[in-house]
């Protein structure tokens, strides 16, 4: 369980510092999938480099399962997968998934085994040994989270995960990981700034407002597990977006 | 009748990359022999092509054995060189204050007018091929260094962030990423530095040496057999352009993906 309480980050020390984020609490439990949904420059991902200990809070404290771990020990709690698919152009597809555990300790030929077994699952079959540059921007993506899912860790940090894809590409993502979630199971906090994404593959949405950032809002998504790809055709579906499109522009407009 | 090569775009290519250079060449020689040929300038002032190739075969074995010489110490200083640069690339990366220290200093080392100290690296290293190697250094270093710093300091926020979420260490962060990130901008530094590295050499013989290329370009010079001092030129160039075509080469082996992506 991720516990925010309390939350403030400045940007600068004088009087034209910046408050990135201010009281922002929130909570995801243990196998449930939370959105922050805001326009951009609101702090989502401000809030989401702090949980996943990339930088220091100013206020406030982050509980992971009733504990307090230090930014440095948060590092290595979660699965963090960052906005750009960060596929290193000098490592095949298969190399770079691997790269993590490769990291961590684990021997080069056991990586690339244990990776190489996902890959027809993640749609990535017949690529390991491929460059980067050679698959699409959806493909890509896939490799990206391909590897956050293989270091193992039960809660994943989703920064924007599709938000560099155009729009048909982007939707065939949100319903493979929506259907591949069902598969996978665990706990994530989702950042994106379209409501449509959050319902579709969340929980529970919280609305964040920008500068300072807050959580203006929580929505429970009441929509049926294990999701399809169609979950957010639906009309319960429907009426959240539109409700959190109406909530993120308004902030948007009043900012 | 030159149709089919503006047809064919790999000929058009080909056609381009190796005819139109020796074309032009061939144009610029026999202009120069003409030139010589009506002017009856005397061959101390201005030799002709065809003069200097005849003169230098005939001294082909003299210039071959200084051209060893020369050789074996452009190897040596730049293989030298090459792993300080690489070390001190690395030691600017690491640490801040090294880097405030002495980035200074090494940008410095490079206006050093090297002509005017090389004879007083001969008086503290004496005739052997220490100082030649030094200035060697002198004139290669700085590009090395520099490109190698540039591409290792060139990895971004996101990036580190990435890796710290791996759990990796400093060590790690070097092997996996920046290092393999800054090797196209270590090839940039690295093909400058061949470029003048022959140079270097000639530089450091010229200040006090027994034998090499500069020694002969000398005595050429000294006895008014501009006719050498031109073949032995054209040997120096030769030289360099080879080195650099072994570190394209090299670059190419070491960093295939950026050639790929091009291609692509």
């Amino acid at each position: 369980m991720l516990q925010v309480e309390g939350v403030c980050k400045r940007y600068g020390s004088d009087e034209r510092a910046v408050v990135a984020l201010d009281d922002v609490s929130l909570t995801v439990a243990d196998g449930e999938f939370a959105a922050l949904v805001g326009p951009s420059g609101c702090g989502k991902t401000t809030l989401l480099n702090l949980i996943a200990g990339l930088d220091d809070l100013d206020a406030g404290r982050i509980l992971v399962d009733g504990e307090t771990p230090s930014a440095e020990e948060r590092l290595t709690r979660f699965g963090y997968m960052p906005q750009q698919d960060m596929l290193f152009p000098w490592r095949t597809v298969l190399e770079n998934v691997s790269l993590g555990l490769e990291v961590q300790g684990m021997p080069k030929r056991d990586a690339r085994e244990r990776a190489a077994e996902l890959f027809p699952q993640f749609g990535l079959g017949g690529f390991e040994h491929r460059r980067p540059h050679e698959l699409s921007g959806g493909m890509r993506q896939r490799a990206s989270f391909l590897r956050t899912y293989l270091l193992g860790r039960p809660f994943l940090l989703l920064d924007e995960p599709f938000g560099a894809l155009d729009a048909i590409t982007r939707g065939q993502l949100q319903a493979w990981l929506a259907e591949t979630w069902n598969r996978i199971g665990g706990s994530a906090l989702l950042v994106t700034h379209d409501p449509h994404e959050a319902v579709a593959l969340s929980d529970r949405v919280y609305v964040m407002s920008p500068r300072p950032g807050r959580i203006t809002n929580v929505l429970e998504v009441d929509l049926p597990r294990p999701r399809t790809a169609r979950a957010a055709e639906t009309e319960t579906a429907h009426r959240l977006i539109d409700l959190l499109r109406r909530e993120t522009e308004t902030e948007g407009v009043a900012s | 009748m030159i149709w089919w090569v503006v047809d064919f775009p790999r000929l058009r290519g080909w056609f381009f990359d190796v005819v139109a250079p020796i074309a032009l060449t061939s144009f610029v020689l026999a202009g120069w022999q003409i030139y010589v040929w009506l002017s009856d300038i005397r061959p101390q002032t201005l030799p002709g092509p065809i003069r200097i190739v005849r003169e230098s075969v005939e001294s082909a074995g003299a210039i071959w054995a200084h051209s060893l010489v020369t050789m074996s110490e452009v190897a040596a200083g730049f293989a030298i060189s090459i792993v300080c640069a690489l070390a001190l690339g690395l030691l600017l990366d690491l640490s801040t204050p090294v880097r405030r220290a002495l980035y200074p200093i090494i940008v410095a080392s490079q206006t050093v007018p090297i002509p005017v100290v090389a004879p007083l690296m001969i008086v503290w290293f004496g005739f052997g091929v220490t100082p030649k190697i030094i200035v060697i250094g002198l004139f290669t270093f700085v590009p090395i260094v520099l490109g190698f710093a540039a591409g290792l300091a060139a990895t971004e926020r996101p990036t580190l962030d990435l890796m710290r979420t791996f759990g990796a260490s400093r060590r790690q962060l070097y092997r996996y990423v920046k290092i393999p990130a800054a090797l196209p901008d270590l090839f940039t530094g690295l093909r400058i530095a061949a470029i003048y590295a022959v140079l270097g050499a000639i530089f450091g013989e010229l200040a006090g040496a027994t034998d090499g290329l500069g020694i002969f370009l000398e005595q050429s010079r000294l006895s008014f057999r501009t006719d050498l001092v031109f073949g032995a030129i054209f040997v120096v160039t030769l030289m360099s352009y080879l080195l650099f075509l072994a570190v394209v080469l090299v670059e190419r082996r070491a960093i295939p993906w950026r050639f790929q992506r091009r291609e692509s």
